[in-house]
């Protein structure tokens, strides 16, 4: 077996999830993951047909440099995100304009990040 | 940012994050469980909310194993024509990075598949209606199969607490 599980949970392994107990573990694997989804630690990777980047992008002034893949010959281009676009993404949601039509939870249970005067 | 061209005339965007190996973390999976809540379709969701504006036609979300200790989180948009630009690209790229804030910043429950159950409960209905019927009929011959009456709509979406406690929520 490459999965390195419990004998007993071989067979369930792959489709049980436990329930969350008083070690804190559970909370713990999730926020882990959590904190490593930042813009610093990400990659986006934006696909379309030429003509439409052209659309997009492009400008006769300033050709996009495409560069071709080695192996298939694809063709990319990678850009840096700026500093501003970067900094805006970083913002906490306490800090953040964002629209309201974002949020979680359901019904007037929702959390958009702004915390309301008086709550605690 | 990379951009790639493609053949196929679609848009989209794959925003991707380094992970540790997944199936060490087998008991409590937790990237599939944040998985469902990013690319949850429900009121609020970051689906949602793009999907109103008319730029999206699609959202997935979830872990991928790309090779022993290495895997990578993945969320794809599939863009409309109309949401495809310069600027919208920036605004919903902006927004996946904010519905991860607000789940970072938001307290998580002590039991969280009894709360996600009862949370999805409701959208699994609109998403048993959206599913195109070829579909629909193919995983309903196979819940037929595998699925008690009573949860058969709902048995090869929802995920049970354990064994011993295999009720529908």
């Amino acid at each position: 077996m490459a999965w390195p599980v419990e004998r007993d949970a071989v067979l369930s392994s792959a489709q049980l999830v436990s329930e969350w107990d008083k070690s804190g573990e559970g909370e713990k694997e999730v926020r882990d993951i959590l904190n490593t989804l930042t813009i610093d630690e990400g990659r986006a990777v934006v696909m379309a047909r030429p003509d439409e980047f052209q659309r997009v992008f492009g400008a006769e002034e300033k050709p996009l440099n495409w560069e071709s893949e080695h192996w298939y010959g694809t063709k990319y281009l990678v850009e840096r995100f700026s500093e501003d676009f970067a900094s805006r993404v970083r913002i906490t949601p306490e800090r953040s304009v964002i629209a309201s039509e974002l949020f979680l939870g359901s019904g007037t249970q929702r959390y958009t990040g702004v915390i309301s005067p008086g709550a605690e | 940012m990379v951009a790639v061209q493609t053949i196929m005339s679609f848009h989209a965007i794959e925003v991707s994050f380094p992970l540790p190996y997944q199936p060490a973390r087998w008991k409590y999976k937790p990237a599939n469980f944040l998985a469902h809540f990013v690319g949850h379709e429900g009121p609020g969701s970051l689906h949602s909310y793009l999907k109103q504006k008319g730029w999206l036609t699609g959202l997935s979300s979830g872990p991928q194993n790309l090779a022993r200790e290495f895997a990578m989180f993945k969320v794809t948009l599939h863009l409309t024509r109309e949401g495809f630009c310069e600027s919208l690209i920036a605004s919903s790229l902006n927004k996946v990075w904010y519905n991860v804030s607000l789940q970072r910043a938001t307290v998580m429950l002590s039991s969280p598949f009894t709360s996600t159950c009862h949370f999805s409960d409701p959208q699994s209905s609109l998403l048993g209606i959206r599913r195109n019927s070829a579909s629909s009929t193919q995983q309903g011959f196979d819940s037929l199969r595998n699925s008690a009456r009573m949860i058969m709509q709902f048995g090869y979406q929802n995920t049970w607490r354990g064994l011993l406690n295999a009720m529908p929520c």
